[in-house]
């Protein structure tokens, strides 16, 4: 596959193709990196020029008791990785067996992820209202007169934030999952049932060993998004409340940013998001990149 | 017997498992279109059952008054945008990345695929900044170069996977016949790599008409607003008329629906990309 060696290309060529990447990359990627990073150490309303603040930002961000809030329900949402992989892994694994209509579950799962966050927020603010399906559907269970404010009540609201996420990718998992099943030979599967391995100890010895690349790729992918990708839901839900029940940490860059004019200290928030996220993600380039020549 | 009925019975119970989850995926959105198509009034009095006088003025109402036709428009230019120019700039890479040979291919490669490192709300202020220094703020252009941006790293490794496994036989058949590499990618590559265009026009085209936090920043004046940012605000505006948000959100889902119903090989190989090799 390597052209000999007359005919390989001149490098100019190839650095040629790169350049519209690379400009991209470097103009609206990598520079207003390093100038995040910049601002992070001063004071700027984004009207003004910015000035010189040091450490300020990062001082007032160690006693910042939403920024606290914030990272807390964070982990509370990388906490909850575990049971999104668990849950995804085992409809994968019922589906991989063939049941009846296992075309339609698949594509009933899958079908949420494909939704804008925007939309499947927006629905549920109308499924979960105090007078919605959600709590009809508790009422004809048995439970009259149960009523609640699933978003509005400090107790829930980040609980059911929580599951909506789930509900949105739960069937992104479980396609992925699919396709690292398919990828295994099914012997291996059906010899551990012959075995008698049943529920947990089946899923741990015989499913989970051949699949571990592609659960590690999914859970790193579930912690960087739950760092950076709920913007929309919270967004559309509840706003961060009530209260600061259900901030996160890129929400308060927003506020701090478009609500509040305070760009410097919105950069700090930024850089400390990166860091939280660097290490994570740096595993998922490897994993993505890691077989590779 | 009991032998031949258990796992019979095991296999049903995974079935109605099953099917229960599809339910809680399927029913919001059975919800959404049965309520879209009530009048208020009806909504009021009737709010779980099948509309018994269906209308479609809800639909008019958002269509119009709601600016979503609009908003439509907008939301179609800017996926259009995004995805031809990533189809672009992404091909252009990949071809270098994996029919030609030179000094630091490995290292770009792992740049452009480690750029990804930068999260968009890390750098969401200072990009902000950059776009009205470059009068690129509420333009269209601007969202779209920003949007091929960060489609970048995920299309460039997917086109490259691709590439590589194109025999690079051909390439040099054609270097032999005088082609300039520019004609290669256009005459020989392209048309082979069809099948991942494909996935990553779906893929990208997906992603952009469901953003909202650049939407939201970058395209501010209502002239040039988005679909998904038009639908946040409606919910703002509409808090309490059900039936008419419901309405927008099934205009806002419609399109996605549908290539979902088409396109969902495309939209799984999009997805499961790098989790499997």
């Amino acid at each position: 596959m390597i052209p000999p060696r007359h005919l390989r290309l001149p490098a100019p060529t190839a650095w040629l193709f790169l350049t519209p990447a690379l400009l991209l990359l470097v103009v609206f990627r990598l520079i207003p990196a390093l100038s995040a990073v910049a601002h992070a150490f001063t004071d700027w309303d984004g009207v003004t020029a910015p000035t010189a603040a040091g450490l300020a930002n990062f001082g007032q961000l160690a006693h910042d008791p939403v920024f606290r809030t914030a990272v807390g329900n964070n982990l509370l949402l990388v906490a909850a990785v575990p049971v999104w992989l668990l849950v995804s892994l085992v409809l994968a694994l019922l589906i991989h067996q063939e049941v009846p209509g296992w075309r339609f579950f698949r594509a009933s799962f899958f079908l949420p992820s494909v939704l804008s966050p925007v939309i499947v927020g927006t629905l549920f603010t109308a499924l979960l209202r105090s007078d919605g399906p959600v709590n009809r559907g508790v009422q004809l269970l048995g439970a009259r007169g149960f009523r609640v404010d699933w978003l509005g009540n400090p107790n829930t609201a980040l609980p059911t934030l929580t599951l909506v996420i789930l509900w949105g990718i739960f069937g992104l998992g479980v396609i992925v999952f699919l396709a690292g099943l398919a990828a295994v030979p099914s012997e291996i599967l059906e010899a551990g049932r012959l075995d008698g391995a049943t529920g947990w100890t089946y899923l741990r010895h015989i499913v989970v060993p051949p699949l571990r690349h592609v659960i590690e790729f999914w859970a790193v992918n579930l912690v960087v998004w739950s760092f950076t990708s709920l913007f929309a839901f919270v967004y559309v839900m509840t706003g961060g409340g009530p209260g600061y029940r259900t901030m996160l940490v890129e929400y308060q860059l927003y506020l701090q940013a478009f609500e509040l004019n305070r760009m410097g200290y919105a950069c700090a928030l930024g850089t400390a998001l990166f860091c939280m996220v660097f290490g994570v993600v740096l595993l998922q380039v490897r994993l993505m990149t890691g077989e590779e020549e | 017997m009991s032998d031949r009925l258990r796992p019979r019975l095991q296999r049903l119970g995974i079935v109605l498992a099953l099917a229960g989850i599809s339910v809680t995926t399927i029913y919001p959105l059975l919800f959404m279109l049965s309520t879209a198509l009530k009048g208020r009034r009806e909504y009021l009095f009737n709010r779980y059952g099948l509309p018994h006088q269906p209308t479609f003025d809800n639909f008019s109402t958002v269509w119009t008054a709601g600016k979503f036709g609009h908003y439509v428009g907008n939301s179609v230019l800017v996926v259009a945008g995004g995805v031809v120019l990533s189809w672009v700039v992404c091909s252009l890479a990949a071809y270098a990345l994996s029919h030609l040979r030179f000094r630091g291919r490995r290292a770009m490669f792992l740049v452009i695929l480690g750029s990804m490192m930068i999260a968009p709300q890390v750098i969401i202020i200072p990009l902000y900044a950059m776009l009205i220094r470059l009068g690129l703020l509420n333009h269209h252009f601007g969202l779209v170069l920003v949007y091929a941006t960060f489609a970048t790293p995920f299309g460039t490794y997917l086109l490259t996977s691709y590439f590589r496994s194109i025999p690079g036989e051909l390439v040099e058949a054609a270097q032999v016949d005088g082609a300039s590499h520019l004609q290669i990618l256009r005459r020989v590559i392209l048309p082979i790599g069809r099948p991942a265009l494909l996935t990553l026009g779906i893929f990208n085209a997906l992603w952009m008409w469901n953003e909202l936090l650049f939407a939201l920043l970058i395209l501010q004046d209502d002239r040039v607003r988005t679909l998904m940012v038009g639908v946040a605000n409606l919910r703002g505006q509409y808090t309490t008329n059900i039936p008419l948000l419901s309405a927008g959100l099934f205009v806002a889902a419609l399109p996605v629906l549908l290539v979902f119903l088409v396109f969902q090989a495309q939209l799984t190989k999009g997805m499961t990309m790098g989790a499997v090799k």
